[in-house]
């Protein structure tokens, strides 16, 4: 009886352990990609119309970056909330420059470019929620004129 | 065979304790040496992304517009202490932001430049057959961006005239119906064209910019009001050696520029698990400087001391510190990246003393300073 309750017990305090090291193992490796998770808006610019802004922006970070959310909007107001959705895919270590199309809400001379992405590795296109916790804002000035 | 109670007793107790010994060292033992050294990877992770960012800030870069023949080439210098890659150069139109070409980068080779060290960057092709003004920006490796001046150019060269250099001179805040005049004097064997330029303010409160185009050289910019003297105490006459400063603003509003607090902005985790068996936990913490809306004048973040976070609870804070940033109001800078490491089960309380950072505002000379800030960080056992 004694032996049976101990191979239990070993059984189960072997598998909790081995569940406690994969939880952690996932923790740290997202800690390390939110840690070496960088965007850099390299250049924007309006369109014609005004209603859209092209946004150039590349990663000097460790990993792959996937661009959820991209909005111009006026400096002073509110930031536009706006549904996730996959803008591009961003190489690491600056190898690429990407071009995004962004909306522009508002009017005036004086904008924010404001930019959120995750580690495409953290990204899942069915929740794209999860794992946003783990994910960066970069805000860059933008200046219209005509 | 026969076995008393108390023999089968010490018999269950001896596997008892003998299965307590294999799940302590096959389970519970290497979970701990395996948190461990995860916690000493991401520590490892955080010092390695803090010196990133000292290296990031620590990067400066010359542009230069040259014109060498029939062929416009950027002259990159690396003034800074390490060396730097150059992967990206931009051109753009002043005025739309719009590229040359109109499809991306100018420039995408990767150049390695050591300190001290320049290289020529070919750029005619980007801008070839372009007339208006233009602006080259050179990307690192790093992520840093950096800027030439504004150079005009006519079918995609630099004018062929002596003057390869714009000055800009700003008359802000004019009373309507008097007549201003610039005045731009060469004080060694510098060139500049026109020497004098001059405008009638039909609104009040009216600006103008105006551009001159100088050679290099030293230049005193004098402002005449009604052909008279304009007397702005020592902002007028300025002297400016281009190209080293091709900027020059004659303010005239009445209104005296004061300087506010700058507003601190400590990030970190809100809440860290602490225990579990290990003995400290290091988190990230990171100290921005906000330059407040209501400020009149961008600010130069002048000092930063290394020691400008204080930690509670028996915790240990280490940070580096970067300055030199230039900012705009309502703007926002990163100026110290901080490991905290978390020693015991007390909550942390980050604080910034006030008036630890020292910025220095661009037109006025004003000392801005920082005011206090602190942030709880909630440290939670876990058994």
């Amino acid at each position: 009886m004694a032996v049976a309750i101990g191979i239990v017990l070993m059984l189960v305090s072997h598998s909790w352990a081995v569940s406690a090291g994969t939880r952690s193992l996932d923790q740290t490796n997202k800690e390390v990609a939110q840690q070496w998770s960088l965007l850099l808006v390299e250049h924007a610019f309006f369109s014609a119309s005004g209603s859209t802004a092209t946004v150039y922006v590349s990663n000097p970070g460790r990993y792959e970056l996937v661009v959820l959310r991209c909005v111009v909007y006026q400096r002073g107001s509110s930031p536009q909330t706006a549904s996730f959705r996959e803008y591009g895919r961003i190489p690491a270590n600056m190898s690429q420059v990407v071009p995004l199309t962004c909306p522009v809400y508002g009017s005036g001379p004086y904008y924010f470019v404001e930019l959120f992405a995750i580690p495409v590795h953290l990204y899942d296109p069915r929740e794209p929620l999860t794992n946003a916790q783990y994910g960066v804002t970069v805000r860059y000035d933008l200046h219209l004129q005509r | 065979m026969t076995y008393t109670y108390r023999g089968k007793a010490g018999i269950s107790s001896a596997v008892a304790a003998l299965f307590t010994v294999v799940i302590v060292f096959a389970a519970l033992a290497p979970t701990l040496l395996f948190t461990q050294s995860l916690y000493a990877i991401l520590s490892n992770e955080v010092n390695e992304r803090r010196y990133f960012e000292v290296d990031r800030y620590s990067e400066k870069l010359d542009v230069l517009v040259l014109q060498i023949g029939n062929r416009l080439n950027l002259k990159v210098e690396n003034t800074g202490p390490i060396s730097l890659v150059v992967v990206r150069v931009w051109a753009y139109r002043i005025g739309t932001g719009s590229t040359l070409p109109a499809d991306g980068p100018c420039y995408t080779q990767s150049i390695t430049l050591n300190p001290g060290s320049e290289a020529l960057i070919d750029v005619s092709t980007c801008v070839q057959g372009h007339t208006g003004y233009v602006m080259f920006k050179v990307v690192t490796e790093r992520g840093r961006q950096f800027t030439s001046d504004v150079v005009s150019l006519q079918n995609g060269m630099l004018p062929s005239s002596p003057y390869p250099f714009t000055l800009t001179v700003s008359i802000i805040n004019m009373q309507r119906g008097k007549t201003y005049t610039v005045e731009v004097t060469p004080l060694d064997d510098g060139l500049v064209s026109p020497r004098t330029f001059t405008h009638k303010a039909t609104a009040s409160n009216e600006n103008v910019t105006v551009a001159f185009g100088t050679t290099a050289g030293t230049f005193r910019v004098t402002l005449y009001e009604n052909n008279r003297f304009k007397d702005l105490g020592d902002q007028n006459p300025q002297t400016v050696k281009v190209p080293d400063y091709t900027a020059v603003i004659f303010d005239l509003g009445r209104i005296a520029i004061t300087s506010v607090n700058l507003e601190v902005v400590i990030m970190a985790p809100p809440r860290v698990v602490y225990g579990g068996g290990q003995s400290v936990v290091v988190v990230p913490v990171s100290v921005y400087v906000k330059l407040p809306s209501t400020a009149q004048e961008p600010v130069t973040i002048t000092s930063v001391p290394s020691d400008l976070l204080d930690v509670s609870g028996g915790h240990q804070v280490s940070c580096s510190v970067a300055s030199g940033m230039d900012l705009y109001p309502n703007q926002m800078t990163l100026v110290a990246s901080c490991a905290l490491t978390i020693t015991s089960g007390n909550d942390a309380t980050l604080r910034v003393a006030p008036g630890v950072i020292v910025g220095e505002g661009q037109y006025s000379g004003l000392q801005y300073f920082n005011s206090g800030a602190s942030f709880t960080v909630r440290v939670s056992g876990r058994s």
